[in-house]
């Protein structure tokens, strides 16, 4: 065995703490190690050329790197010494980075610690053999979940790339939050307009099919090979037969809160969200329906023109097959109501949410775009913006920063004075103004500027009602006192959260998601529409907040990375997947009971001799088996048990 | 002469754990040098006698983390090792080796900070107890 | 009629009908304290068969043993509530096929500690002679004789006995013996409080020098009715090297965690290895303990319940371990 050890000064990075130049020499003594060296930047070119030429002057037959963590440059390395003629799993990295030299400020004891590592990792490449690829068919089709901005932009790049598309959306309508939206910033074009002409183009475009209504049940399978259950929610109404004419929804008795005008005004048990809603199609909520909360009613059924309304209709199981899944569960807005006490808790009518102000102003709306208050119906003389409700507050379990707030704030403050008139006191309470985006700071300045928004930084501390006015307490922190403002109307940039169930569903489909519930990526800064799921890649909101331009750039970066592996007929897997030795298999089946994929199988060697045989494709390589069998015949490819237990060894050699 | 420092061995998951301690690394939440970690794909993938089999090599303490319960990169690997683990701790007792030497627990990829938290107080709980010589196992 | 009757009958009808091609039970052996297993091919030999309480060997071990192969044979055994529950344990996981098994259960009122019954004499025991009534009459080679009540020399685990009954038989060799309702009563553990009470440094010595006796030969893995492993036992392997090869205190205790850690769940601690050990290291002191803690885990017994499967082979979204 010929050994190459190279121990990566990754500039000051690992050089700074762990004397790197001493740990390769020491490498040297180690046995089998007949090369060690230190590159400044081993994944530079330079420093891969210096391995790929050291592979083939020293004959290498495994190498081991000490730099950053696998999960950042594995694949590459693994590239690299392929380059050199190695086979690609002749290779082991040891992390002195992000586990050694980040973490330790005493050089002598990183260093120390950094030659340990590096001792095991040796250890463990000794253990390594030659692995090989397979390659397995892959499916085509995509799904992608969730209808809202993200999904459609994501959904449509895929469809004009000639893959099948499947959007699953929870709603009746695709649209998602944005199809709520008045206006949008900075441009101030109206987000309908723009919207909902691509949710025409989704419906219309022929490789695209809509689930509407529909919810992802289970997902089971593999990158280029998802089999999905999709649960078709009981609409109660045939929407092969509805026309949306919304008679029903005309003539239905019953009232149910309206979660598309954020409970403004209630809509009715039989609804269709908003006129320009894709499918338009009506659905019953039953827990408001006269007929099923009291048997009586019917009406719906009688006035219907197509007959489409069915009482008796269930939840359909739909099973499809997927090569690739994108993710795009959007947002919701945080309950301000459950946790700004001194706010009033909801309970005082003229203190609103951003999204609910938004509603206010749509022209198509419940109230056809007309500002009032809550209270009277009267028109606002003073109205008063309050940022950071949900955002940038620990003390409600929300440290982060709602990233659209700001300009969302800024444009509502716009549209106020474009609705009620110029002469309109609007002030806007701030923390800091975020507008880091294109435009967006000019736009800041001429809310502020052209239409006299005054900008007050400092916390709202108290809302309450006095008079019929919402007295707005709070403090001017650049004037350094208290500011006490009554007000018409007080609307609160509720911050962003992750979308009810997006943790449930990172579940199903096995991919990380951060205590806030928004889905992890597989690197933040180089696979950030990826997870660390192969083939499950996020688009928007879903993954941190953020305002639409952003969401639609990623929507779009996830398609093409879709692309990108669909592209392919046949699809790599991993051929670090566990391994049945025959001979000393004796038959107990633990495996086939324990295994998450059922990759096991009875497999007959001899006529009515049965062994244990892992099936390579369906293996995900996680080894549950590996420690279930009791005669451990069952080894897991890359990590086999001596190859644990010699750097559990190594770690502990004195 | 001073005590040796005590050397612990961590077993963690690929997806999770080991990718938590890279996280932490990436923010610079410093740690002290004691623990040594070896990288299995998943918690499903460590036999408890791993860990048993690093006390009788010597080791002054075990530490197993792996993906928080629901999040398993192979969607159920962590439930079958949850039930090891929690046999092997009382069984690790039973053997005469105090509860503060073996710790299993989860962190996230995203737990930077709590892999720093994970691992600061398992070494003092080691420290505290000191290096383990000449035992039965 | 005698449970020794009903087990002669039952083996004699069952081979004379062709039902099984051999029957397992206990019969003498090379001396009187010792009763070793039967296997009995045919009528004539019936008579070979006995039933009393030096009956320890628990015969399940020969089913795993004697099931694969040949594939036909179909096979009669007699079980113990102990024994039954290792054959429920196999039944769970299918390693031992249902249909070509005559199982004659016998109730049991608790078994004779051999080992120690020989120690209470200087002599060589030469004849044990059992009453009706639970009397046992020992004569030693001088001549002595000394009546014992049976119940005062039981096994240690026989006097906290909770399955008198077999759990699973096709037939039962006589009515079945008063048991504790196992609804209200928990297990008696309190065989383990010595130990538990040891110092952590103290058991690390007590085990030091209990497992320095140990000398691998394996019988306490040979003798174990539900390891299925055999002769490609880990613990014999050098690639992977879980166990060190070499015979000394640490990796004897491994060696026996490893043995531990493979029955966890399917052991409901019947014993034989504790019997089997030459060097008489106290095994059954880990079983035990490992079942109180899976009890108290998960209020399991194993291989109590045909439908039940193994605990460490299922696992539960609401199992509540770890932080």
């Amino acid at each position: 065995m010929r050994i190459g050890v190279f121990v990566c000064h990754c500039g000051t990075n690992i050089a700074g703490t762990v004397d790197v130049a001493a740990v390769a020499e020491r490498a040297l003594t180690l046995k089998d190690v007949v090369h060690a060296d230190h590159p400044m930047y081993s994944c530079s070119e330079p420093g891969q050329a210096s391995i790929q030429a050291a592979i083939k002057e020293k004959k290498l037959d495994r190498v081991v790197v000490a730099a950053c963590s696998p999960h950042m440059h594995e694949v590459t390395f693994r590239r690299c010494v392929e380059g050199a003629g190695l086979n690609p799993y002749l290779f082991e990295m040891a992390n002195i980075r992000e586990h050694c030299s980040w973490i330790h400020d005493d050089k002598q004891a990183a260093t120390e610690k950094a030659w340990e590592i590096i001792r095991m990792a040796v250890a463990k490449v000794r253990q390594l053999e030659p692995l090989y690829s397979h390659e397995v068919e892959i499916n085509k089709d995509v799904l992608v979940i969730g209808g809202g901005v993200a999904g459609i932009q994501a959904a449509l790049d895929l469809a004009d790339a000639g893959l099948k598309v499947t959007i699953v959306e929870k709603e009746t309508t695709i649209g998602g939050v944005m199809a709520k939206l008045d206006k949008t910033f900075p441009t101030i074009d109206c987000s309908a307009c723009i919207l909902t002409p691509r949710m025409v183009d989704c419906a219309q475009h022929e490789n695209i099919e809509l689930m509407t209504y529909c919810e992802v049940e289970k997902v089971s399978g593999y990158v280029g090979n998802f089999t999905v259950d999709i649960r078709k929610k009981a609409a109660m109404v045939d929407w092969d037969k509805c026309i949306g004419c919304e008679i029903c929804v005309q003539k239905c008795p019953a009232k149910a809160p309206d979660k598309f005008n954020v409970g403004l005004e209630p809509t009715k048990a039989i609804y269709i969200p908003f006129p320009q809603a894709v499918p338009k199609r009506a659905a019953i909520q039953v827990d408001y329906c006269r007929w099923f909360q009291q048997g009586k009613c019917r009406v719906c059924e009688r006035v219907c023109p197509a007959g489409a309304v069915d009482y008796e209709q269930k939840d359909q199981i739909i099973q499809k097959r997927f090569g690739a899944i994108v993710v795009a569960t959007g947002l919701e807005v945080f309950p301000w109501e459950q946790y700004y006490h001194e706010y009033g808790s909801g309970k005082i009518k003229d203190v609103i949410s951003g999204l609910q102000y938004e509603r206010m102003l749509n022209a198509s709306g419940p109230y056809g775009g007309h500002v009032h208050r809550p209270s009277n119906g009267e028109e606002p003389k003073t109205v008063v913006f309050v940022q950071c409700v949900g955002s940038r507050d620990e003390s409600v379990g929300r440290p982060y920063c709602s990233s659209v707030c700001c300009m969302y704030t800024a444009k509502q403050a716009l549209l106020t004075k474009d609705h009620c008139g110029m002469d309109t006191e609007v002030y806007v309470f701030y923390i800091d103004i975020r507008a880091t985006g294109k435009g967006y700071e000019e736009f800041i300045k001429r809310v502020q500027t052209e239409f006299g928004v005054k900008y007050v930084r400092g916390r709202v501390s108290k809302l309450y009602e006095e008079n019929g006015k919402v007295i707005v307490r709070g403090i001017d922190t650049l004037l350094g006192e208290q500011v006490e403002i009554a007000a018409d109307l007080v609307v609160l940039a509720s911050g962003i959260m992750a979308a009810e169930g997006a943790k449930e569903l990172a579940q199903k489909l096995n991919i990380s998601y951060d205590e806030f519930g928004f889905l992890k990526e597989g690197h933040p800064k180089l696979r950030p529409v990826d997870t660390n799921t192969a083939g499950v890649f996020l688009a928007g909101a879903c993954q941190a907040p953020k305002d639409i331009p952003a969401t639609v750039a990623q929507a779009s970066a996830a398609a093409s990375k879709v692309v990108g592996l669909l592209a392919k007929d046949k699809l790599k897997t991993s051929p670090m997947i566990a391994v049945v030795d025959q001979k000393n298999c004796v038959s107990c089946w633990k495996c086939i009971e324990v295994c998450p994929f059922s990759a096991p199988e009875k497999q007959e060697v001899r006529p009515g001799e049965f062994k244990s045989h892992v099936i390579e494709t369906v293996c995900q390589g996680c080894g549950v088996c590996v420690a279930t069998c009791p005669v451990n015949c069952i080894s897991l490819k890359g990590f086999t048990t001596d190859a644990i237990l010699d750097q559990i060894e190594e770690a502990l050699l004195v | 002469m001073a005590e040796r420092p005590v050397k612990i061995i961590g077993i963690v998951c690929n997806w999770c754990s080991y990718a938590g301690a890279d996280t932490a690394g990436v923010g610079r939440y410093k740690q002290p040098p004691n623990v040594r970690l070896v990288r299995v794909p998943c918690t499903g993938r460590i036999d408890p006698l791993f860990a048993l089999k690093a006390f009788e090599k010597g080791a002054d303490g075990v530490l197993i983390s792996g993906c928080h319960p629901g999040d398993c990169h192979y969607s159920e690997g962590n439930y079958y090792a949850r039930r090891k683990f929690e046999l092997a701790e009382r069984m690790i007792h039973h053997l005469g080796i105090p509860k503060e030497r073996f710790r299993w627990t989860w962190v996230s990829a995203s737990e930077g900070q709590r892999w720093q938290q994970v691992v600061t107080e398992f070494v003092a709980a080691v420290e505290k107890l000191g290096p383990r010589e000449g035992r039965a196992l | 009629m005698s449970r020794q009757d009903h087990i002669r009958e039952f083996a004699a009808q069952a081979l004379s009908e062709g039902r099984v091609d051999y029957f397992i039970g206990w019969k003498e052996g090379f001396n009187p304290s010792e009763v070793i297993p039967a296997f009995v091919k045919e009528v004539a030999q019936v008579d070979q068969l006995l039933w009393n309480p030096l009956c320890h060997h628990n015969l399940v071990t020969f089913l795993k043993r004697n099931m694969p192969d040949p594939p036909e044979a179909k096979i009669g055994v007699c079980v113990k509530g102990c024994d039954s529950r290792t054959l429920v344990a196999l039944l769970q996981e299918q390693l031992v096929d249902r249909e070509r098994l005559y199982v004659v259960g016998v109730p049991c009122d608790g078994i004779m500690d051999r080992r120690r019954l020989e120690k209470e004499f200087a002599e060589e025991i030469v004849d044990i002679a059992f009453s009706e009534k639970g009397q046992v009459v020992v004569t030693t080679r001088s001549g002595e004789k000394r009546e014992f009540d049976q119940q005062a020399v039981l096994l240690d685990m026989c006097t906290r006995c909770r399955y008198p009954n077999p759990l699973y038989a096709d037939d039962m060799a006589g009515p079945a013996v008063p048991e504790p309702d196992r609804e209200e009563s928990q297990p008696d553990w309190s065989d383990l409080a010595d130990y538990e009470a040891l110092s952590d440094d103290g058991k690390q010595e007590l085990l030091a020098r209990i497992y320095a006796t140990c000398v691998r030969c394996f019988a306490c893995i040979n003798v174990c009715p539900v390891c299925v492993c055999w002769d490609r036992c880990v613990n014999r392997s050098r690639q992977p090297e879980l166990v060190s090869q070499k015979v000394e205190t640490k990796s004897n205790l491994l060696f026996q965690m490893v043995h531990m850690f493979h029955v966890a769940g399917r052991c409901p601690s019947c014993g034989a290895c504790d019997r089997a050990c030459p060097v008489e290291i106290p095994l059954y002191l880990l079983h035990r303990k490992m079942n109180k803690e899976l009890y108290d885990m998960f209020g399991f017994e194993p291989g109590t319940k045909l439908d039940e499967k193994p605990v460490f082979q299922v696992f539960n979204l609401a199992d509540q371990f770890g932080d």
